[in-house]
Order: C-alpha cells, then structure tokens, then sequence
C-alpha cells in the first residue's frame, strides 16, 4: 500500500514527465483503439458503404449462407437451379434469347420469398434494442439490353432489390453513385401513372452490361405462384416492365492488390511494387424504390408486404448488432442471421481486382472470404504503437530512476527491499499506462462518436465505450508497458544503497 | 533472522563489532578509505566518530550500516554478520534494527513530516493504529506534533532533522547511526539534535554512534574515536 501510495505521488510531482509518458501511452491506445475500430466496427468506410446498401446492421436469411464462390456463379448461398424452355414457348424471349431453349439460364430455385414477415415480426418484437425492422424485397428478373453492335437484345438475370427510399436518409445515404443520381423518394410511384420507374444500375458488375444513362430497359420478372402454401417464381410467365436507367452506383472496399488473370500480382515494373487499385463489391443488383417493386411483386401474384428474401435490422452500435446477431440466432437457429461485418466477411471478402490481357479492371471476389488485409494491417499498427508506447515510457523510466537514485537509495536505508523498489517503479509505469490507454480509448470513442454524430453515418461500434474493447485496449497496453518497465524497475532494484550518502 | 546467523551473541556482548573492517575503492592506485578498523560497540553506548574530511569516518558509517559493502573485514550486529546477508537480508536487517540520520536530511518530499516518519514502519508492515500511535509519540517527542502534517519544505532545517531522527527511531532499531547530522544546522539546531540523541540514548537505552567535525560535542559521548586516513587513531574514554 505504501509502495502504490509513494508511486501515485512520484507520478503526481513529476506532473511534465508524466503527461508526457501518459500522452505516448494515450497515442497508443487510441491508434489501438482506432485500429481495432476498423477492424471491427462501421469506422471501416467499406463496412459503412455496406451497411447503407444493405439498409440494416444484423441481416436475417431464411437460410445459413453456404460459400463457394468459385462454384456458385449467383448470389452466394442462393440455391439455383437451370431453367430451359421449351422450343414451342410462345415466348418473345426466345426470339431474343435463342440460346433459352438449349442452354436454359440459371435462376432461384423454387421457395423464395421465404421469410415469413409476420411470425418473425412476432418473434423481434421480443427484443427491445432493435430499433427498426426492414423486410429488403428482391425478385430475380431477365434484364434486356440491346449491345452496341448486336442485332438483337441480350438477356442477363438479375435481382431486382427494392430500396427504402423514405429510409435513405437515416441511413447517411444510399450506396455511393457513379453516374446519373440516386434514387429518391419521388421516384416511388404506382405502375401505371408517370413518373417512370426508375432504377440503378452496379456499375461496377460483370454479370451485365451497364445501360446508358436515361435509357429505357425492359425487365422480365417471372411471376408468382402459390405451391404448398409458398409463393415460388413461375419462369414460364414473365411480364416485362419498363424503367429508366437514371443512375450507376458502387460499393467500395477500400484498396486491394491488382492481380492478373492467371492468379499472378501486377507489379509496378518501375518501382518493382504490386500495384494497388481501389476496390469495389461485386453485387450485381439492379435498385429500384421499395414501394414500387412491392407493386410490381403485387401484380405478379404475390402478396406484398406478407413475405421478404431478408428482414433487415437497425439497431443503435455494432456492440448491440453483435449481440442482437447473436441472440436472434438462438431464438432462430434455422436462419442465417449476420452483422454487416460479418457478411462481409462471409460473403464478399476479399474481393479482388484483376487486370485482363486488354488492360481492363475487373472486380471479382476473392476465394476465401476474409478481410485480410485490413486484420493484417490492424495487427501490425497495434504492435508497433505499443512498441512505441512501451520504449517511450521506459526511456522515461531509465530517466527517471537515473534522477531518483538519492531517493531510491533513502527508501533502501530505511529498509526498503529492491523487491519494493522494483514494484515501485513497476507500479508507476503501470499507473502510466492504465491512465494513458484509457484517456486514449476515451478519446478516439469519443472523437468518432462525434464525426458519427455529424455525418448521420452510425451510433456504430467505435461510438460506445464497451467494456470489452476497452479492457483489450487498457489490458494490451499495460502489458506492454509493465514488460518494457521491467528494465527501468530492475535498474533501480539494484542500485547500491550508498548512494545516498555518495549524492551529498 | 535465523539463530544460525546470530550463534555465539549473548547479551551483554558488543552490539555491534567491526573485524579488520576494510574499504577500498578503486580509484586511480587505489584509496583506501577504511583500513583494518576493529570496534567494538556495547549495547546503549554513545559513541561519536571525529576526524578531519577525508579521514573515512562517512565510509565507516556506511560499512556499519550494510549501506556498502566492505573490501575485506566483516562487520557483526548482535552476532549477524553482514557477509552471510544479501541485499534483502542487509534491507530487513535495517528495517529492524538500525535507524539513519543523514547530514541532509534526506526527508521524502512528497511525503507529510508525520508520513516520513511513519514510512520505515509501513515498510516493517506494522498495523495501521500502531503506526498512527508511534508516529504521534515520535513527533511529540522531538517537539513537532504540531507540524505533523507538513511538508519537509515547510520546515526549517533543524526541524527537518528532528523529523528525519524521530523516523530513525520509528521501528525502535537497536542501533542508530547518525553521518554528520548538525553538519547542515547551525549551532543552536545542532545542540538541539544531539541533546536529542542523548536523551533517547538515555531513556531508551539505544545505541548511538554519530560522526561528527563538532569535537564540543564530545562531553555527550561515552567514547570519543579519532579517525584518520582510515584508521582509528586515538579512543577517548574507553578501549576500542
């Protein structure tokens, strides 16, 4: 006790000295804490981007998502099945699409939608931290569009997903636009009166041909049938709607290495460093408003609004999206239920950009689904900022224990053991450390939580103080600034008690 | 302390015994501060060092105290010797039976006159209520109750001394050495400070061995040891 008080009270006087050990630690912790942040939470613009293409923090599937993106040509973890038609369909498809009846084309299998919105909205009305729930509609369809020196239109399946328009805002945007505008609330409208049905386009897609802006598309949606109590997609009666092209959007993930075709990194031949490009997510939906898809889900015979591909949800920080993620998964073993991270770690990790024998950029996702980089990245930052703090406190130390040897040396003949003297100086840097890392922690949450307050991104993650990151953050940083004070404390355990008489 | 360190002490044996005590430090040729010094201390003597600077008297005291360790010779506190103790053997031996009173003090900063003075016993780990109490008879009796709570820098330099002898005397040791403790006050202070030494070394029958320059104080002592060049020269009132 005598020993922690002296401590506080040499950590007191020197007041200069120890500002500036506790600011390097406080550095540390909050580029730790930033780190950590982005590792895990929405201050990673790709998880934002995500997040607002998504519309929700915790998405709910009516199934766990199953992974191979090198087998599965759709969306990850839909089931697919081929489809052919008949050459005696009385189609205009197959006059456009001739290769229909021979090849067929990939689509759903049948039992989608197949969330129930009604029973689960009974079961999340259980749970008081979800603040918004957000069924997200999409209907695969055949998107026609007439190539640059083709005769005929080509046929490309898409989804088709509805964005909440109204909700947009809430969400500090929609997806990034590359070209043209976003969607906007006066775009929803019913099917038969102006203004036209609008919609955005993936700009950054391979699975179709991006039409120009303000031109008219046609999309084939398949109709709806009711079979065993499910409505399933009826590819043999597809109903065409028009809408206007009147934007691209993108969602970036940031920078990635570029690579070639064969799986081999694009060097930079004069600095003889890969090449890094920017990055995107290779989701290739057409957007079109909520309101308006659920009408057209109407009149294809559906019953809007009963059933949904996911159920989205908003809650106030990803420390409850977490948690909300993992106690809907209790109550709801059957479905697939992912924070935005989570799904992207899942499902689009990794993506990669790829340079063709032409020189163009494609962007594909990668094998493994993981966010390497940024994991690799956070671990390297952490160490190194702790290294510094840990050096910097113990320079300090050295110095200090240099400048205290009378002192040390009158603690030592009135009694004191070098085991004391060792902890007291072991106590100081711990002192050090735990005031440092957390005025630090605090900082960094605080300083998000006020840019996320400004830019209506998200009360996310980095915006709470949770007990958990915090305690990571103050608990690193203590060990490595008790390892590094381990020197100093064994410096002046074993200085000679004569000095005190020496130092007159 | 184990017995088997402390074998062959019976009471009424020297208190402290210094054997052919040598110190040399490695210094050009080689100094000798300490030369083959033997002295023996009997339990609640008064015993002054004196000799002029340089004579090795700081040295001795050192050596007397496990404050440094000696170049050959052996020093004995009731039949512990010193060479068989550690560092942390040499601390606790300090903690218990030795108390220091220095030429400067050497009082905490940080710490209140009454936290100085309770700190050895803290260290000794002595129960609070204890410390409180000894801490209040200590102050009372070198006439500082009043400034218990504070700080060194508000006390004048023989009050700063009588605080640093009440923190000696804290955990009641056997043996007090004092180096040079009115080196730093002037006169008055200075007669206050042994006269204060005496008195303890009168009504607690502790033992006192004090270097000093300040040969007037030689009426106080018992015995009275002239140093110089590291050897004991000459002993007044007693047999070395």
């Amino acid at each position: 006790m005598v020993i922690l008080r002296l401590a506080l009270s040499n950590v007191l006087r020197n007041a200069n000295r120890s500002l500036l050990v506790i600011l390097g630690m406080a550095g540390a912790a909050a580029i730790m804490t930033g780190s950590m942040a982005m590792r895990t939470g929405y201050v990673n613009p790709a998880f934002i981007d995500y997040r607002r293409f998504m519309q929700a923090d915790v998405v709910i599937f009516p199934r766990k998502l199953h992974v191979d993106s090198a087998a599965v040509r759709g969306r990850a973890g839909e089931p697919l099945e081929t489809i052919r038609y008949e050459p005696t369909f009385g189609s205009d498809l197959l006059s456009l699409e001739p290769g229909l009846a021979e090849d067929g084309f990939l689509a759903p299998a049948s039992g989608r939608p197949d969330i129930d919105l009604g029973a689960l909205r009974q079961v999340l009305s259980g749970f008081p931290n979800i603040r918004g729930i957000h069924p997200l509609f999409e209907i695969p369809a055949l998107l026609s569009v007439r190539n640059v020196g083709e005769p005929a239109p080509r046929l490309y399946r898409v989804p088709v997903r509805g964005v909440d328009v109204r909700a947009v805002e809430s969400w500090g945007g929609g997806p990034p636009v590359g070209a043209g505008r976003p969607l906007t609330a006066t775009d929803e409208g019913d099917l038969l009166h102006p203004p036209a049905r609008v919609a955005l386009f993936d700009q950054k897609s391979e699975a179709f041909p991006v039409p120009a802006i303000d031109s008219e598309v046609r999309l084939y949606f398949p109709s709806v049938r009711e079979r065993d109590g499910r409505p399933t997609y009826d590819w043999s009666d597809l109903r065409a709607y028009d809408f206007t092209a009147v934007g691209t959007y993108f969602v970036p993930t940031g920078m990635g290495q570029l690579w070639t075709e064969d799986g081999q990194p694009v060097v930079d031949q004069e600095q003889g460093r890969p090449i890094t490009v920017p990055t995107y997510w290779d989701v290739p939906d057409v957007l079109v408003p909520s309101r308006t898809l659920a009408l057209i889900y109407g009149e294809l015979g559906g019953t809007a609004q009963a059933r949904a591909d996911q159920v989205g949800i908003s809650v106030d920080s990803m420390y409850l999206a977490k948690q909300t993620a993992s106690e809907l998964q209790k109550v709801l073993p059957d479905y697939g239920i992912y924070t935005v991270p989570d799904l992207i770690r899942l499902t689009g990790g990794d993506p990669r950009a790829v340079r063709d024998g032409a020189g163009r950029i494609h962007y594909r996702r990668g094998g493994d689904g993981r966010m390497i980089l940024p994991a690799d990245l956070s671990s390297l930052i952490n160490a190194l900022s702790l290294a510094i703090a840990g050096l910097l406190a113990a320079t300090n130390m050295f110095i200090l224990v240099a400048q205290r040897r009378h002192e040390i040396g009158v603690l030592r003949a009135i009694g004191a053991s070098s085991r004391e003297i060792f902890a007291l100086i072991l106590v100081e840097v711990l002192v050090f450390a735990v005031i440092g890392s957390l005025a630090g922690f605090l900082l960094i949450r605080l300083g998000v939580t006020f840019l996320l307050f400004f830019s209506a991104v998200s009360l996310a993650e980095a915006g709470r103080s949770t007990l958990l990151a915090a305690a990571e953050v103050v608990g690193l940083a203590t060990l490595a600034a008790a390892l590094f004070g381990l020197l100093p404390a064994w410096e002046a355990a074993r200085s000679t008690t004569v000095e005190v008489l020496r130092h007159e | 302390m184990s017995d088997r360190l402390r074998e062959g002490y019976r009471p009424g044996d020297p208190i402290l015994r210094t054997v052919n005590l040598t110190k040399r430090f490695p210094v050009g040729h080689g100094v000798t501060a300490v030369d083959r010094v033997s002295l023996e201390v009997r339990p609640g003597e008064f015993i002054l060092v004196v000799g002029p600077s340089g004579s090795g008297k700081s040295t001795l005291l050192a050596l007397l105290g496990g404050l440094d360790r000696p170049t050959a010779g052996e020093v004995i506190l009731e039949g512990r010797k010193y060479s068989r103790l550690n560092e942390n053997g040499l601390a606790r031996l300090r903690r218990s039976s030795i108390g220091f009173v220095f030429q400067f003090f050497n009082l905490l900063g940080d710490l209140t006159a009454a936290e100085n003075v309770a700190l050895p016993m803290r260290l000794a780990g002595l129960p609070e209520d204890e410390v409180r109490r000894r801490t209040e008879d200590l102050l009372a009796a070198v006439g500082l109750i009043e400034r218990a709570n504070h700080s060194p820098y508000e006390l004048s330099g023989g009050e700063q001394q009588r605080v640093a002898v009440a923190r000696a005397l804290a955990n009641q040791p056997k043996v007090i050495l004092a180096d040079e403790p009115t080196g730093n006050l002037d006169r008055r202070s200075g007669l206050e400070v042994i006269k204060l030494f005496k008195r303890f070394n009168a009504e607690r029958r502790q033992t006192f061995v004090v270097v000093t320059h300040e040969q007037s104080f030689s009426e106080f002592a018992d015995r009275v040891v002239h140093m110089e060049d590291g050897r004991i020269v000459r002993v007044e009132g007693g047999a070395a």
